[in-house]
């Protein structure tokens, strides 16, 4: 399994490659399309993160010492971003996780081309995900 | 006129975004600005610039005049009285200060008092109403709308009760761009002793308006959303009524005499003008309606008309769009369309649609029950104004078959 690193590289870098931003979006779209499914009656009102412009569950599952995290949206591009934090994040320890910067997020540019309330969601998500971490370490 | 002619008065028209030609329908939120308006405020700023009313200098006389000219350009604009013109800082704040005067207005509201409010307001029609209600113990009666988003006004003989207070409707909704029977509500309310407060905000940059022939009490509106500054809004009161309510503000400007042991406060509309107004924004109202009159161009309308029936036309003919208020007749409805797509959620929509040039709004639009009683998260709209060209519009559809396509 590659690193942390590894795996944050390998998304700034497949960003890297796309020149115009449809074309990310159409990249986010797939991720969304293949995120496993979410059951239904675990979409409780827990799991779902405050602050998102639609509505996002993650759901945390400590196993063997590291951290598994399964996520779903009703926004297919919001999907597509949790689907890529999980696909970085999956499998970590949990102070691996809690003590990383998420700067990695900056780097793609994310943030600047989310309108203001979608990125607070963006930051809703990340905050989310450090939380479930801290909480395990 | 020929719109070319129309899209040359407003340089945003001409903005890029993303390497793209800005297309702008997103009008029900704020138009565009034109030079005219921006040449007032500029005017009003760097030359004129002096507190109104009070001091006897040149420059305060002219500004207060200019001021006083916006008033009698909205009285004229509304078919009113100069002194039924209460300038605010916008619908939100006229509808504010109708709850909070009435609310201190001795013996208007007793406890268990009703107010009528139309199933499809904004927000800002509907908080006062509950903030007044849990002070004086009010409660909320609620005017529905059907399927198609029409207001169900058969409802009103049985909503109305010798308790009810006030009516508070839209002339158009934000959400439906249904034109609502103000004309029959009031009849209706008049005849059982009930006031009636109209929200035009998104009425008044397409409809000419005359508050005598509703025979409304109140009519609410912003400036920002016809074209004039932001942070200028109107509050239209029947003469007789504005004079029996007390103030909603207290401060400079608004008083007639001061004193430790009491004071007593100035003649409707200035008793409701406290503090210092917005000198540069209000005058901007005389070039915003003279715009709203130059947009009345047959020409100009006639191709409106076309553009409000491609878009029409095209949504109606996609089996997986919803339209949210879609009355029978279609010169009811404004060139205003809030819809969903089956299978698709507003906000992919339109963040891919935003990539695409184009502006428009997605989410609950500040209209939280009719969104739960349609049974949605959110949609998205589309609203146009008469310098929108049919180009545009049919770059929206194309645009939004090619979103849904990437999407599914």
């Amino acid at each position: 399994m590659e690193t942390l690193a590894e795996a944050k590289a390998a998304v700034v870098e497949e960003f890297a490659l796309m020149d115009e931003w449809m074309d990310k979006y159409e990249f986010l779209i797939e991720l969304g399309k293949n995120l496993e499914p979410f059951p239904v009656e675990q979409k409780t009102e827990d799991k779902l993160i405050k602050g998102c412009q639609s509505r996002v569950w993650l759901d945390t599952e400590l196993r063997d010492g590291r951290l598994w995290f399964r996520a779903d949206s009703d926004a297919i591009i919001t999907r597509g971003i949790i689907a890529m934090l999980v696909g970085v994040y999956n499998g970590r320890t949990a102070a691996e996780i809690a003590g990383d910067d998420f700067g990695f997020v900056e780097e793609i540019g994310l943030k600047e081309n989310l309108s203001p309330t979608r990125a607070n969601g963006l930051a809703a998500m990340i905050d989310r995900i450090r939380k479930e971490a801290q909480e395990y370490a | 006129m020929r719109v070319s002619e129309l899209r040359s008065l407003f340089p945003q028209l001409g903005e890029s975004v993303y390497g793209k030609p800005l297309v702008y329908l997103d009008n029900a939120a704020t138009s565009l600005r034109p030079v005219s308006v921006v040449e007032k405020w500029d005017e009003m700023s760097l030359r004129l610039n002096s507190n109104l009313h009070r001091a006897v200098h040149h420059t305060a006389n002219v500004a207060t005049r200019a001021f006083e000219d916006a008033r009698s350009a909205v009285a004229g604009f509304l078919g009113a009285d100069p002194g039924e013109i209460v300038f605010t800082s916008g619908t939100t704040h006229s509808i504010n200060l109708v709850a909070g005067s009435l609310g201190r207005m001795e013996g208007f509201f007793r406890a268990g008092d009703e107010v009528l409010i139309a199933g499809s307001e904004h927000h800002s029609d509907i908080i006062p109403w509950q903030l007044l209600a849990k002070d004086k113990g009010l409660s909320i009666k609620v005017l529905p709308v059907d399927e198609k988003g029409v207001l169900r006004i058969d409802l009103l003989p049985s909503l109305l009760s010798p308790r009810t207070r006030i009516c508070c409707v839209a002339e158009v909704s934000n959400v439906l761009g249904i034109i609502n029977p103000i004309k029959e509500i009031v009849a209706a309310c008049h005849a059982n002793g009930t006031l009636v407060l109209v929200d035009g905000a998104q009425a008044v940059a397409h409809l000419k308006v005359n508050v005598k022939d509703l025979d409304c009490d109140f009519y609410a509106f912003s400036a920002h959303k016809m074209y004039g500054s932001p942070g200028v809004g109107v509050l239209y009161g029947r003469k007789s009524l504005l004079d029996a309510m007390p103030p909603y503000m207290g401060g400079g400007e608004m008083i007639d005499s001061v004193s430790w042991e009491g004071s007593t406060f100035a003649k409707a509309p200035f008793r409701f003008e406290a503090g210092t107004q917005n000198i540069s924004g209000v005058p901007t109202l005389v070039p915003a309606i003279a715009m709203l009159e130059l947009m009345g161009d047959p020409e100009l309308q006639a191709a409106y008309a076309r553009t409000k029936n491609t878009v029409l036309d095209a949504l109606t003919a996609r089996p997986d769009v919803h339209i949210y208020g879609l009355p029978d007749d279609r010169s009811a409805k404004l060139p205003l369309f809030s819809f969903a797509v089956e299978g698709v959620h507003h906000e992919d929509l339109a963040l891919i649609l935003d990539k695409m040039g184009i502006a428009l709004r997605s989410g609950q639009m500040c209209a939280e029950p009719l969104m739960t009683r349609f049974g949605v998260t959110g949609m998205l709209r589309a609203s146009f104004s008469p310098y929108n060209t049919e180009e545009e519009a049919l770059y929206f559809i194309e645009s939004l078959d090619k979103a849904i396509k990437m999407l599914r």
